[in-house]
């Protein structure tokens, strides 16, 4: 299952998706090199020729489009932030001027430049998440060398984030059969803090029954893989055309 | 018989992710009516109860709460206020430190002063023979007093109605009988499921199937003798009748 689930689109087998099948390794090398190089990029057509490689993954990873125009919304609320200030705080040539404040065409230049990098940076990233399942992740930032203890904080993280909202909502409901409402008093916030309260016992007390659970099953502190990973002809071209991308976006910056 | 408590009509729900639990499930409930629900793990007895106190809404179809449709969260305030939910896992049910303050929580919502609150907690873990019990840690009760101070806590609220969540399950023989002794001088409308055909007979006056995601009554059982195992049956004892 992959990361982001919801991305997926429903109905549309993900294992035949061209980008769900690349060897785990070969996609982080991929989106960091990318990111990497998308974040450094000062020239505008560079900058929008990665956006316009970003944005044709969506239909390679079959993503959700309605979903994912959502999260890049949530993303570029942000960016609005910075277009609110940065074309008033960044000196340069004057372009408009309201009151006493005026934009330049300095810092309109670089809000643009952020937004589109931004957005470029999220895609790929997006798409890993979409077309990664969480195991093959784990498997790929190990073989990568990374090291094991922040993979399984990463791991456990992923894995339990999703335990603990439902958790939230087992108490919440309990709370709500017995006729909890919401208000204005000493009783509300004190059965909230006994919920958050609940929420650390209770995570706290699962952690050593699973840990429990992983050592009677002879778990040493590393996570066996189940399949071997084995670069094959796609995974190389994956590679090579990254590589061309990259190559590309620096030529074209200058 | 009396009036109608609960009223579901073709009833459907079916998870976001398209799996289907319940179709076209049809259901009445009686005031005094004392109702078993049996049916395979699974069959979406706990999704029902889910629907019965709001905490999900169906896909399809109506239900009728104490004689009023019952749609937004809004018609469910007043249904959470008179049927009681005891949920299958203790540990879902209690989230207060102590077992007063948990058993308090309820009558404190139904908008009753600390001093009151207080004191019908303590009366009804007094009915429940739980005395002794109000400042224990709840998290750290032992199975069958979780389910017994669980229990407690929505017998605080004098609910009219209660439904039960295979509360039998993984108790021993003493806390069963305990419990079948409280349910028995309680003697509210009910709805309990189990998997323990004894403790139903013990308990309730009709037996209900859920199957294939609809309630069917089933035909009482004709007698008929069986092998059984029970606790140190190799001592001389005796059977009751039921």
């Amino acid at each position: 299952m992959a990361i982001e689930r919801d991305l997926t689109r429903r109905g549309a087998p993900p294992a035949e998706a061209l980008l769900y099948r690349l060897d785990p390794r070969v996609k982080i090398l991929a989106v960091v090199g990318f990111s990497v190089t998308t974040a450094l990029l000062g020239d505008l057509d560079a900058i929008v020729l990665a956006l316009v490689m970003a944005t044709a993954l969506i239909p390679l990873g079959r993503i959700a489009l309605t979903r994912l125009l959502g999260r890049l919304l949530v993303v570029n609320l942000f960016i609005a932030m910075l277009w609110r200030c940065l074309p008033f705080t960044v000196p340069g040539e004057a372009l408009l001027t309201c009151g006493p404040m005026a934009a330049s065409r300095e810092g309109l230049a670089l809000a643009l430049t952020l937004t589109l990098r931004s957005n470029a940076i999220v895609l790929a990233l997006m798409t890993l998440a979409a077309t990664t399942p969480v195991t093959s992740l784990v498997h790929g930032l190990s073989r990568l060398g990374l090291p094991d203890k922040l993979i399984y904080l990463f791991f456990f993280t992923y894995r339990y984030a999703d335990e603990i909202v439902k958790e939230y909502h087992r108490i919440h409901n309990a709370m709500k059969i017995r006729a909890f409402r919401p208000r204005t008093s000493l009783h509300t916030y004190r059965s909230y803090a006994y919920l958050v309260g609940m929420l650390l016992v209770g995570s706290y007390e699962r952690g050593e029954r699973i840990h429990a659970a992983m050592v009677l099953r002879g778990f040493n502190g590393r996570f066996p893989h189940l399949d071997a990973l084995s670069l094959r002809a796609y995974d190389a071209f994956a590679l090579i055309a990254t590589a061309g991308v990259i190559t590309a976006l620096v030529l074209i910056n200058g | 018989m009396g009036e109608d408590i609960l009223r579901l009509m073709h009833v459907a729900f079916a998870y976001r992710d398209g799996a289907s639990i319940l179709e076209g499930l049809d259901f009445t409930l009686r005031r005094g009516a004392r109702v078993g629900l049996i049916g395979p793990n699974g069959c979406g007895k706990t999704t029902l109860f889910s629907l019965i106190m709001g905490l999900v809404r169906p896909t399809t179809g109506t239900i009728e709460i104490f004689g009023r449709p019952r749609q937004r969260e809004k018609d469910f305030l007043e249904v959470r206020q008179r049927i009681g939910l005891l949920f299958q896992d203790s540990n879902d049910q209690l989230f207060s430190p102590t077992v007063l303050e948990d058993v308090a929580f309820g009558p404190l919502n139904l908008g009753k002063g600390p001093q009151e609150a207080r004191s019908i907690a303590r009366d009804t873990l007094r009915m429940l023979r739980l005395e002794g019990f109000e400042q224990r840690i709840s998290h750290k009760l032992s199975h069958g007093e979780k389910k017994l101070v669980a229990l407690a806590t929505i017998l605080a609220m004098q609910p009219e109605v209660i439904i039960l969540d295979e509360p039998s399950a993984g108790l021993d023989t003493a806390t069963v009988e305990r419990l079948i002794g409280i349910l028995d001088e309680l003697r509210l409308t009910t709805i309990v499921t189990s998997h323990d055909m004894d403790f139903l007979l013990r308990t309730t006056d009709t037996l209900c199937a859920l199957r294939q995601g609809r309630i069917e009554t089933v035909a009482p059982d004709a007698a008929h003798t069986h092998v059984h195992v029970h606790p140190a049956g190799s001592l001389p004892h005796g059977h009751s009748n039921i």
